[in-house]
């Protein structure tokens, strides 16, 4: 090195330099030399690159499996569902790991989409898990819970032992409220009994135990708490026996039933104050915690005798409470309001420890709010809240301040309420009402990803430009803040007329996932796949790492994508209509109804493209998009064709 | 007015806002109050020192940089001003004596600067390209080198 110029720069300033650097280029350095390996292996400099990549540190460290670059049967297994990720032991690693997270996240040929009818009724929750290799949807309308394969998505054989799974689908008994977990699903029942089956990992056997509180209708339930919970210490002082056996069901008549999954038997009989309860949950399994309609919280301390609450609070004023989750670790529990407020409620002081705000204008009504899925360290953990306007915003949810600012905005990543959003340690998963999902990098704010639920032919499709255009076009910062100005453009109408539409979606009877089979009731993600509930069926999404696309490719000569899509599209018709059996007439009616009301709602919404105003590098956006669509130019209508020639010869 | 004294004894009047921009003069002066004598930088040449103040003279009216924040987005290294990047259009060895120079006397804007150039002139290259543009001596034993391309499987496969 004597002869080299760059040796008279002193280790600090090298570093400076490296400092600048992308993950690529420092691995390159570190190759140079020994000085500058001795610089490049100081994690300083990688964590350094990690802000420059990532622009943020993570709120939790990721460290998930190292993603397999060998054969694709090996990834399937290597996806495992770890909900303990371990801690990846340095920056370097850290970086590497979501770097090649994110890249295959991006990566588009290389993602599986996967979209199958499970025959449930429209799908109330969905929970998946890779270990097992199931995807659970359960059903309220239908009373059933169904599993399948969540990477084939074929519903398990229907024989005696593995046939769907009902539960209540009678009227005297008709299912009101669920809560599941991979292993087990709990229901409230309109007679007011509770309910709750137990799935066990071998696939065939099923148990299920009834706990039977004559009483008024359960509104809703607080399923077993996550086995995670397991390692708090006031567990076994509590309960004399397993804490994830113990579900709560909370009546119309403002009661409280604290019973045991196993056994069936009622162990608390918990008293509110007389209003119904509409939301029940556990915080730090020591408390339970309900809601009523009014927008009071109350909550039991199970660890005191006595079965009036230990304390009724109003800080909800008389909004309706739209979700209530508590907070396995810690006596808090996070509540979300119609009228858009989110605070979490410290439990055992009885006060809001956190206001959870976002910027000026703020919230629109809250419609989706989830914690992050939990984990067995306690960093700091992500809640995330979508909005009427389809704005999305995630905030550190043990934020100690009495007002929390969101670490990572969204403000209007959909065109339509957020229906579901969920959240781990590398990405955030936000569904608009609509059917679009996009999977969002919480670091740096980037999409990574967008898929969306087929509800029709594009065509037909009145959603078709629901979607945010940062993700339609490129992930930079740049995109995003031009969506935004695009989205901005006539604030006002837009305003109202997603207000309009939340409205009618809202306050349709039974709920909203009933009252619209097709649009998004819930989500769930892991670290490679993220699952959507879309009405009666499930769309997942797998990412894979594969460098041997050649059996794909093949098929794509052969045109087996489209022939593929003719015969899937038919299948799902029959689908369709074989899930429609499990709807009672009147269900039907009101459904279809509602569709027709929807479809008006939003076509009379749509703008031609010149009054969208874009400019030309903004149509060509459009018109790549579009053509990079699953849509061959056959499929396309002679109008289409034309539209798209018309918009590409502007933009030579 | 003030007088910097490069190594080799050359002397160059400058404007004292023009000064100021070293953070190293900025105390002088603040310590030892203003006066004729010339400030003697023994460890920066005359051309280097022509270089600094040309930057310095043409950067004096930046707006103060913003006081470090947690919540900054770092900043991206490929945003360098066409002036700027002219600038450093200069040979490889006194760049880095820029680099230097900026860093002992403490211009942060002009470090920052030297080392996004360098930076880039690293970037998207492979370790033997860097040697070669830098001119460096590859003193890795073999096993370490079967170390190094191990640890960089992953960089390729992508």
């Amino acid at each position: 090195m004597d002869n080299s110029a760059i040796a008279m720069l002193p280790a600090e300033v090298l570093c400076l330099v490296l400092a600048h650097l992308d993950p690529r280029s420092l691995h390159a350095a570190g190759g140079v030399c020994r000085a500058w390996r001795r610089l490049v292996a100081d994690d300083r400099s990688w964590r350094l690159a990690f802000e420059r990549t990532f622009t943020r540190l993570p709120f939790s460290r990721l460290a998930p499996q190292r993603m397999p670059n060998s054969r694709a049967a090996d990834k399937c297994k290597q996806w495992v569902d770890d909900s303990r990720p371990r801690r990846s032991s340095s920056w370097r690693q850290e970086l590497t790991d979501r770097l090649l997270l994110r890249r295959s996240w991006q990566a588009a040929p290389q993602r599986r989409q996967l979209d199958y009818g499970v025959r449930a009724g429209a799908i109330d929750r969905l929970v998946v898990s890779e270990k097992h290799g199931w995807a659970l949807a359960v059903s309220l309308v239908g009373g059933v819970a169904v599993r399948s394969n969540a990477r084939t998505g074929k519903v398990f054989a229907r024989d005696a032992a593995t046939k769907d799974l009902v539960f209540a689908a009678d009227p005297p008994a008709r299912a009101t409220a669920v809560a599941a977990r991979i292993d087990r699903v709990v229901w409230g029942l309109g007679c007011g009994a509770s309910a709750a089956t137990h799935l066990t990992p071998g696939g065939g056997l099923r148990a299920r135990v009834v706990a039977d509180v004559a009483g008024a209708p359960v509104l809703a339930v607080a399923g077993p708490m996550d086995a995670l919970a397991q390692r708090v210490a006031e567990w076994p002082a509590v309960f004399g026996v397993a804490p994830d056996a113990r579900a709560a069901s909370a009546t119309a008549d403002g009661r409280v039933y604290v019973w045991c999954t196993e056994s069936g038997r009622v162990e608390r009989e918990l008293r509110g104050t007389g209003e119904p309860l509409v939301r029940v949950t556990w915080a730090a399994a020591r408390f339970v915690v309900a809601a009523t309609p009014g927008g009071s919280l109350l909550a039991w301390d199970l660890a005191e005798p006595g079965d009036g609450p230990a304390l009724v609070h109003a800080a909800a004023g008389a909004a309706r409470v739209v979700l209530l989750a508590g907070d396995p670790f810690g006596a808090s529990v996070v509540v979300a309001t119609e009228a858009g407020g989110v605070f979490r409620l410290d439990v055992a002081r009885g006060v809001v420890a956190t206001t959870f705000a976002a910027e000026a204008p703020g919230f629109a009504p809250v419609t989706a709010a989830q914690w992050q899925q939990p984990d067995a360290r306690k960093d700091t953990r992500l809640l995330v809240v979508g909005d009427a306007r389809g704005g999305v915003w995630a905030f550190d949810a043990d934020c100690a301040e009495p007002v929390a600012r969101p670490l990572v905005a969204w403000p209007r990543l959909h065109r339509r309420a957020v229906a579901a959003v969920c959240a781990n340690a590398a990405v955030v998963v936000a569904a608009a009402r609509d059917g679009h999902v996009a999977v969002l990098d919480p670091l740096g704010g980037q999409p990574l990803c967008a898929m969306r639920c087929r509800g029709g032919t594009r065509r037909g499709d009145p959603w078709f430009w629901s979607l945010h255009p940062a993700i339609i076009s490129d992930h930079t910062r740049e995109s995003v803040h031009l969506a935004q100005q695009l989205a901005a453009r006539s604030d006002d109408e837009w305003d109202g007329q997603v207000q309009d539409d939340v409205d009618t979606l809202d306050r349709a009877p039974n709920g909203a996932a009933d009252a619209f089979p097709t649009l998004v009731s819930d989500v769930h993600a892991g670290f490679g796949w993220l699952a959507v509930a879309n009405g009666t069926r499930i769309q997942s999404c797998f990412i894979e790492t594969s460098h041997n696309p050649g059996k794909r490719q093949q098929q794509r000569k052969k045109g087996g994508d489209a022939h593929y899509y003719r015969h899937g599209l038919k299948r799902e018709v029959a689908e369709d209509l074989a899930s429609m059996r499990l709807e009672t007439q009147e269900d039907r009616d009101r459904r279809i109804e509602s569709h027709e009301r929807q479809a008006r709602l939003v076509r009379s919404f749509i703008e031609p493209e010149e009054q969208l105003g874009l400019d030309p590098s903004e149509q060509l956006e459009y018109a790549l998009w579009l053509s990079s669509q699953q849509h061959t130019p056959e499929e396309m209508t002679e109008d289409e064709q034309l539209q798209l020639a018309l918009l590409l010869s502007q933009n030579p | 007015m003030v007088v910097l004294q490069s190594s080799d004894g050359k002397e160059f009047t400058v404007d004292i806002a023009v000064a100021k921009q070293s953070k190293l003069i900025s105390n002088l002066i603040e310590d030892i109050g203003e006066s004729d004598e010339a400030i003697p930088l023994p460890n920066v040449a005359a051309k280097v020192l022509e270089k600094v103040i040309e930057y310095c003279e043409y950067h004096v009216d930046d707006p103060a940089p913003i006081p470090d924040d947690l919540d900054e987005i770092p900043k991206r290294s490929d945003d360098i001003e066409p002036r700027d990047e002219n600038f450093m259009k200069v040979d490889q060895e006194l760049l880095f004596e820029i680099l230097l120079a900026a860093n002992y006397m403490d211009i942060k804007p002009l470090l920052e600067l030297g080392c996004k150039t360098v930076a880039n002139m690293i970037r998207n290259k492979t370790a033997q390209e860097i040697r070669t543009m830098f001119n460096i001596v590859d003193d890795f034993s073999p096993e370490e080198r079967e170390q190094i391309k191990k640890e960089n499987e992953w960089a390729e496969d992508h």
